[in-house]
């Protein structure tokens, strides 16, 4: 094991942050909080195992924030976590990209499971 | 049924010309009405020889005015009214009825009659009988198109109003009948029971010119009753416009309930987006082989705050659906204004804000619901002084209010820090807040009490040095 996986949690809303990321601490992964998707492009992008994100957010939403990771770095596997996944809930792959789904509130069980896929699909130890 | 100051009766009885036949004309009610008849009339006294060529002219004159009357009147009734008022006036019968051909029946359009010195006039569509006219003359004029003219005629003259003559009577009678290239559109009788040879050929002549005249109005105002037939199914067509409108506005009320309980959804699903997974987290951190406690402590603080934060939007939903149907009143918003500026005065002082109103609309009524225009204004002071709190100088706070193109206008202009796009585009949409303590719910309802008052909010100017937020109200009566 080199090092442990980084997630980066996109959510403008402190307490769903919180919980995510005490939830993904506790599963041994490393994290990285922003509270919208500015902040978070503002960032290493491609230094990141894997992105979960809220889709309705102040500013820039969840789906333009797609648009830019599709181009910018297509290989990081997004977890979009919705109030509306519209029945888009099984894996869409834009390009060579990952990017699921997810209902919001998501059990964590799932959340965890779709998490250690997409990590183990780009092939970074878990 | 319409009445109006008669134009013969009264001044037959004066003598104020000595011609027999102008004053059983009636024409004499046209004397000091008009100039040009009054100068006539007074030819006429002074020297008996030139009668008939003043009658020439007055018959010329009478020609023109009805014409000129005929053009101007539109509404099919009161060009009945004012045709069959005229005739009688000139003609001095006592009294006249207008039939119309509806496919080839007659039919009664309007009848007048000399009551007390004042011509009555019926208007309608019946059909004709004995006692408006004299069935065996209509029934001949309209079978030969032809005049006819009875000038001792004793026929059977039944009670016309207040004129009971008994069964028979000797007089004057006329029918005319009225034709519009040659197809005979109509008939105007006309009588006078009291009076013999009251029709003279002259009078015939000039009622002749005027009976084609007519003839012509009258098809005018028919193919005008046509228009405003058409009008009236326009109106109907508009009406049913407004209908799907309101029927629209319905529907976009509805979609806006549908956003609304999108808000609600997502504003609901991130405390319990929180709360679940701060679960899910507190159960991975005690089930390790060294549970840790302090983890599991800072979850649990996370869902209690998720918990409230739920409750809270539970609260707001409640205040919301317990909303008191408004209650409108006229009222003075400059009244108001100041009631809620003297309510926030503490604050605006605490705060150390200038205050500057300008109110300049106690000119002008609202309509509205007090306690909600209250809400309204305050909460716009409100966000104004909050949005000054992090400005070190200019802190000033302009409420000005005024009247323009029948809205009353209200603005509230603050020197905060302006808000960006962003937020700009979702600043009403509910439960959008950047308040640490906000619900999100203020301006959302704000607008939705404005757009409820026939009104609007919006935010008008936003930069680095300040916004201001508009709304207007449609203005009532002036004072």
């Amino acid at each position: 094991m080199t090092s442990k996986p980084v997630i980066a949690i996109v959510d403008d809303d402190q307490l769903v942050r919180a919980g995510t990321g005490s939830l993904m601490r506790s599963l041994g992964y490393g994290i990285q909080v922003f509270s919208s998707a500015e902040d978070f492009l503002r960032s290493d992008v491609q230094s990141f195992d894997c992105l979960i994100s809220d889709v309705q957010m102040l500013g820039m939403s969840g789906l333009e924030l797609q648009k830019i990771i599709e181009s910018t770095a297509p290989r990081l596997p997004v977890i979009f976590l919705t109030a509306f996944p519209n029945g888009r809930t099984e894996g869409i792959f834009p390009s060579e990209g990952i990017c699921y789904y997810l209902e919001k509130p998501c059990p964590p069980d799932e959340l965890c499971a779709c998490v250690a896929k997409v990590i183990g699909g780009t092939g970074s130890a878990a | 049924m319409t009445t109006e100051r008669a134009r013969s009766a009264d001044n037959v009885s004066q003598p104020l010309a000595p011609d027999e036949r102008l004053r059983d004309s009636g024409l004499l009610a046209l004397v000091g009405e008009e100039g040009d008849l009054a100068r006539f009339s007074t030819t006429d006294k002074n020297d008996a020889a030139p009668v008939f060529g003043g009658q020439d002219d007055l018959d010329m004159l009478v020609v023109t005015r009805t014409a000129r009357t005929l053009s101007e009147e539109t509404v099919f009734e009161r060009l009945l009214e004012t045709l069959i008022k005229d005739v009688l006036a000139y003609a001095g019968a006592r009294y006249g009825a207008l039939l119309l051909m509806y496919d080839g029946l007659s039919r009664v359009a309007a009848a007048g009659r000399v009551v007390d010195g004042e011509v009555v006039v019926e208007t309608g569509a019946t059909k004709p009988v004995d006692d408006q006219v004299p069935l065996s003359i209509l029934q001949t004029v309209v079978r030969t198109c032809k005049l006819v003219v009875l000038g001792n005629a004793e026929f059977q003259a039944p009670s016309r109003g207040g004129e009971s003559l008994g069964h028979y009577s000797v007089g004057s009678a006329l029918c005319i009948p009225l034709l519009k290239q040659g197809t005979l559109i109509g008939v105007l009788y006309l009588e006078n029971s009291f009076v013999k040879d009251v029709f003279s050929s002259r009078k015939v002549a000039t009622l002749e010119v005027l009976a084609s005249q007519a003839a012509n109005a009258l098809e005018t105002a028919r193919l005008d009753a046509a228009l405003v037939a058409e009008n009236r199914r326009r109106r109907d067509t508009e009406d049913a416009l407004r209908a799907a409108r309101a029927g629209l506005a319905r529907a976009s009320r509805l979609t806006l309930m549908g956003e609304f309980a999108a808000s609600i959804a997502h504003e609901i699903n991130q405390p319990l987006s929180g709360i679940v997974s701060s679960v899910g987290a507190s159960l991975r951190w005690l089930q390790a082989d060294q549970p840790n406690i302090e983890e599991v402590r800072a979850s649990l603080e996370n869902i209690r705050n998720a918990g409230q934060r739920a409750a809270e939007i539970v609260r707001a939903l409640r205040a919301l659906a317990k909303q008191e149907p408004a209650v409108l009143g006229s009222l003075d918003i400059d009244d108001l204004i100041r009631e809620v500026l003297a309510l926030a005065s503490a604050e605006i002082g605490k705060r150390r804000v200038r205050l500057i109103a300008r109110l300049d609309a106690a000119s002008t009524r609202v309509f509205a619901d007090r306690t909600q225009l209250q809400q309204v204004v305050l909460n716009l002071v409100t966000n104004a002084l909050d949005a000054i709190d992090n400005i070190e100088s200019p802190r000033e706070l302009v409420v000005t209010s005024g009247v323009r193109d029948r809205s009353v206008i209200v603005s509230v202009r603050d020197t905060g820090g302006g808000v960006p796009e962003p937020i700009l585009r979702r600043i009403f949409d509910p439960f959008f807040t950047t308040k640490d303590n906000g619900m999100g719910m203020g301006l959302s309802i704000c607008r939705s009490v404005m757009e409820a008052h026939g009104g609007t909010l919006e935010v008008v100017a936003t930069s680095e040095v300040g916004s201001t937020f508009m709304f207007t109200l449609p203005a009532g009566p002036a004072l």
